[in-house]
């Protein structure tokens, strides 16, 4: 609920002394809110990595009904983290088992809902990806849709007043064969696929920003919620309060600080209540601080420093300033066309003086970011703008003097995932019948020693790696490599030893009977029933293979790797080479531990000896 | 790859009547492992020479690397790449230290033909990967340097699984060392580009690169 606000005349006394510029003829107000200020612990946005949320394997009830959370990520203390959600379920009906049961049982036929749960339109904690962060059923992150009906998409707004470690896990109904009198049948759905999560730690879900003064005096204060969160009052709220319920007061004085205030002071500033741009004559100097309502959650902000009499220009800022004021009115403006590229974007930013037309002379720009320090190429760091192909978050700042006064201003740069980003897979390749020295499969085909395993001589799957390109942002940027475009894979194949064919010599010249058994340590000839069962299962393991192949390469969480992979190179070292080797040399040696298990489930039971050619 | 197990702990021990075709007998085995040695090593008689190649695979590995090992070092200035595909082909599968030691002479002999040395070294790329995954099917490509480009380099993909592999005399405790510094000694001396790029693929693999 809206909290109470309670006049403290003490309180406005106090204010009015030390107030430089005297005080409002009303009544200061103090909201008093919470007892403990919210603080940020970043000073610009910061990426904390992420995770991803594997659906259940199936709609089944017992899939669905309480899959295991999965840790995503430590979210850290006293921060405010933005949430972004990304879903890719894919559903593949249960074909045979249950066209099947339509026959034997259409009327407990498999259900064919969907088992999707959607996000909401509003914050919510019940919707297809639960985020928790605790223990318990409590700490439920609420999450908001924001790519409209079944997007798959969401957001979500949390301050982790302590350290927790945030889980997760995808929430799903289920859909089943159901059977009240013999038990149930089979799941309708096979599921793959699940969500990623994407945190960054902001300083503030909002921006309160201080315009330009009319003749009057009037300023125009303008609250906005950024990195794509929204104005919405909690649930249950008053319905006639405008979204966001903004409430406005005003902190005189000359060193007003960053941190909002709830323990009392301020004026109310009535006529601004549940407005977005606040009009208001500050009769002194001090700073304009908002109360309002964020997807749901209660935050607030300070505006950028009021330098009252010393500032009477201050523009459209979009970032704070911060400086030396000496009862002038100099300050900087720095604009960037973008604050949250997606990644690989470019991104302009242009510094300017206020007054407008005042001297200014930038001596340094600098982007702080993911433990990097960036400054422009020797002779660019004197220009007014400043910009480039952005991959990481972070701060970019520029200081300068004008009119001779040392200013500097900074803006927060959050950059965002590319979307629709997925690797596309080669279709399972044709068999291709091969044999004999130089090709990929010896033929005839080798006996194998008794005793011993025997791999690739009837069948072989060759995987390729992945191909990418590695590119560089530039300006603010420069140096940091990521991968431009998704990886792309060369040509797959599926050998068959020739063999196998049922027309091939070697093949007709099986012609024992392997049922026999073993005698005197000796193995039967292999016969056609053999040949015919071996041509068969090797088609099959092999074609397993690629599903291996397949299913590793597009997994979400792994496209997610590769678009979210970037590395620091100040020295012009990050090459081909040290890509293969931290980014794909780990994926593959993955993807081989997966073939052997595959090798382990399926193999071939081999009871005779092939018989060879005669000389 | 297909694994396939071969089995034979289920062995009938009571003495009786065999049903059906049996493989064939030791003897016969070993006189056509005798004849197929023969024909391989020494060339003759020529229509044997194929059959000899593949069938020495069901024999003794030793057998079969000592055979192969001559064969090999007739087609040492061979520019019939055919011929150099087919009889190096035959031993991909095949670990033995005589073989690694005819590769290596055959990777560093100026006299060999270029066909021959670049043969030689994909053998002993082979033998640095173990489970026989890599085909190096782009040994001659070279390994490229400092670029931004990340593509498969000297082996187009791999073998999902392993490999079959059979071992005559053990390869020498420093086998990769000795692959490794014959790979540096091509790279460096002067040879044709195809070898010299060989070479710096068997580095690499040496190295311990992935593709």
């Amino acid at each position: 609920m809206r909290p109470k606000r309670k006049i403290h005349r003490a309180t406005f006394a106090l204010l009015c002394a030390v107030a430089a510029g005297g005080c409002d003829a009303r009544q200061p107000l103090s909201p008093a809110t919470r007892s403990v200020t919210r603080r940020a612990s970043v000073d610009a946005p910061q990426a904390l990595g992420g995770g991803f949320v594997p659906a259940p394997g199936n709609t089944s009830p017992a899939a669905v009904s309480n899959p295991p959370y999965v840790n995503l990520l430590t979210l850290p203390e006293s921060t405010w983290v933005v949430l972004n959600v990304t879903g890719n379920v894919q559903l593949t009906w249960n074909e045979a088992p249950c066209a099947q049961r339509a026959i034997e049982m259409p009327s407990w036929a498999c259900q064919n809902g969907s088992p999707l749960v959607n996000f909401d339109a509003g914050p919510w904690e019940g919707g297809p990806v639960w985020l928790r962060t605790g223990e318990g059923s409590g700490g439920l992150v609420r999450l908001r849709g924001t790519g409209g009906a079944n997007s798959g998409a969401a957001i979500g707004l949390y301050y982790a007043a302590q350290a927790v470690t945030l889980t997760g896990h995808v929430n799903m109904t289920a859909q089943w064969a159901p059977d009240p009198n013999f038990g149930d049948g089979p799941f309708s759905y096979h599921v793959s696929g699940g969500y990623s999560v994407a945190a960054i730690a902001v300083p503030s879900p909002l921006q309160l920003t201080e315009g330009e003064p009319d003749s009057t005096g009037e300023r125009p204060y303008t609250v906005e919620a950024l990195y794509g969160l929204q104005f919405i009052n909690p649930a249950g709220y008053p319905g006639h309060i405008p979204a966001g319920a903004t409430f406005w007061r005003f902190f005189p004085g000359d060193s007003v600080g960053d941190t909002p205030d709830r323990t009392g002071g301020g004026w109310d500033v009535r006529e601004c209540q549940n407005l977005m741009v606040c009009r208001y004559r500050p009769s002194g100097p001090g700073r304009m601080q908002v109360q309002a309502y964020v997807e749901g959650q209660f935050a607030d902000v300070r505006s950028k420093r009021a330098l009252g009499q010393c500032q009477t220009t201050a523009g459209a800022f979009r970032a704070s300033v911060s400086g030396t004021c000496s009862g002038n009115q100099e300050a900087i403006k720095l604009i960037c066309d973008k604050t949250t590229p997606i990644r690989g974007e470019e991104i302009k930013c242009t510094a300017s003086a206020v007054p407008p037309g005042g001297d200014l002379i930038v001596s340094e720009w600098t982007f702080e970011g993911e433990n990097s320090t960036i400054h422009p190429e020797s002779g660019d760091e004197h220009s007014l703008e400043w910009g480039g192909r952005m991959v990481v978050s972070g701060t970019i700042s520029v200081t300068g003097t004008v009119n001779g006064k040392v200013l500097t201003v900074r803006e927060g740069i959050m950059v965002q995932p590319r979307p629709n980003w997925a690797i596309t897979f080669p279709a399972l390749p044709e068999p291709e019948w091969v044999g004999g020295p130089g090709s990929e499969l010896p033929y005839p085909p080798p006996n194998i020693p008794v005793g011993t395993e025997s791999h690739g001589t009837l069948g072989k799957f060759i995987e390729v790696p992945p191909s990418y390109g590695l590119d560089e942002g530039s300006g603010p940027n420069q140096g940091w490599v990521y991968v431009p475009d998704p990886p792309v894979f060369g040509t797959l194949h599926l050998y068959l030893n020739r063999g196998l064919r049922p027309t091939d010599p070697f093949y007709l010249l099986q012609n024992g009977d392997e049922s026999g058994g073993v005698h005197r340590s000796e193995r039967p000839i292999c016969g056609p029933q053999f040949m015919a069962r071996a041509a068969q299962e090797t088609a099959a393991h092999e074609t397993g293979h690629y599903n291996v192949s397949v299913g590793f390469w597009t997994a979400k969480d792994l496209a997610a790797k590769f678009e979210q992979w970037h590395v620091y190179d100040k020295e012009g070292r990050v090459d081909a080479t040290y890509a293969r080797r931290e980014l794909t040399a780990p994926l593959w040696d993955q993807l081989e531990q997966l073939q052997q298990a595959w090798d382990r489930k399926s193999f071939l039971l081999v009871p005779c000896d092939f018989a060879q050619p005669s000389s | 790859m297909h694994r396939i197990l071969s089995v034979a702990a289920l062995a009938v021990l009571a003495a009786g009547p065999l049903r059906g075709q049996t493989a064939p007998d030791t003897i016969k085995l070993r006189n056509d492992c005798r004849l197929a040695e023969q024909a391989l090593r020494t060339g003759h008689p020529a229509p044997k020479v194929g059959w000899a190649r593949t069938f020495l695979r069901n024999c003794q590995p030793q057998q079969w690397a000592s055979a192969s090992s001559a064969a090999l070092n007739r087609l040492r200035t061979s520019t019939n790449d055919r011929e150099l595909t087919q009889e190096w082909g035959a031993v991909s599968m095949l670990r033995d230290a005589g073989l690694l030691t005819v590769a290596r002479s055959v990777a560093l002999d100026r006299q060999a033909s270029t066909g021959a040395r670049v043969q030689a070294l994909r053998y002993l790329a082979g033998l640095l990967d173990e489970r026989g995954e890599y085909s190096f099917d782009l040994l001659t490509a070279g390994v490229p340097t400092s670029t931004r480009e990340v593509r498969p380099v000297c082996s187009s993909g791999r073998a999902a699984g392993g490999q079959t592999r059979f071992t005559g005399v053990a390869l020498p405790s420093d086998y990769r060392q000795q692959i490794r510094d014959a790979g540096v000694q091509v790279k460096s001396a002067g040879a044709p580009e195809a070898v010299r790029r060989a070479g710096e693929c068997v580095v690499y693999v040496a190295d311990g690169h992935s593709t």
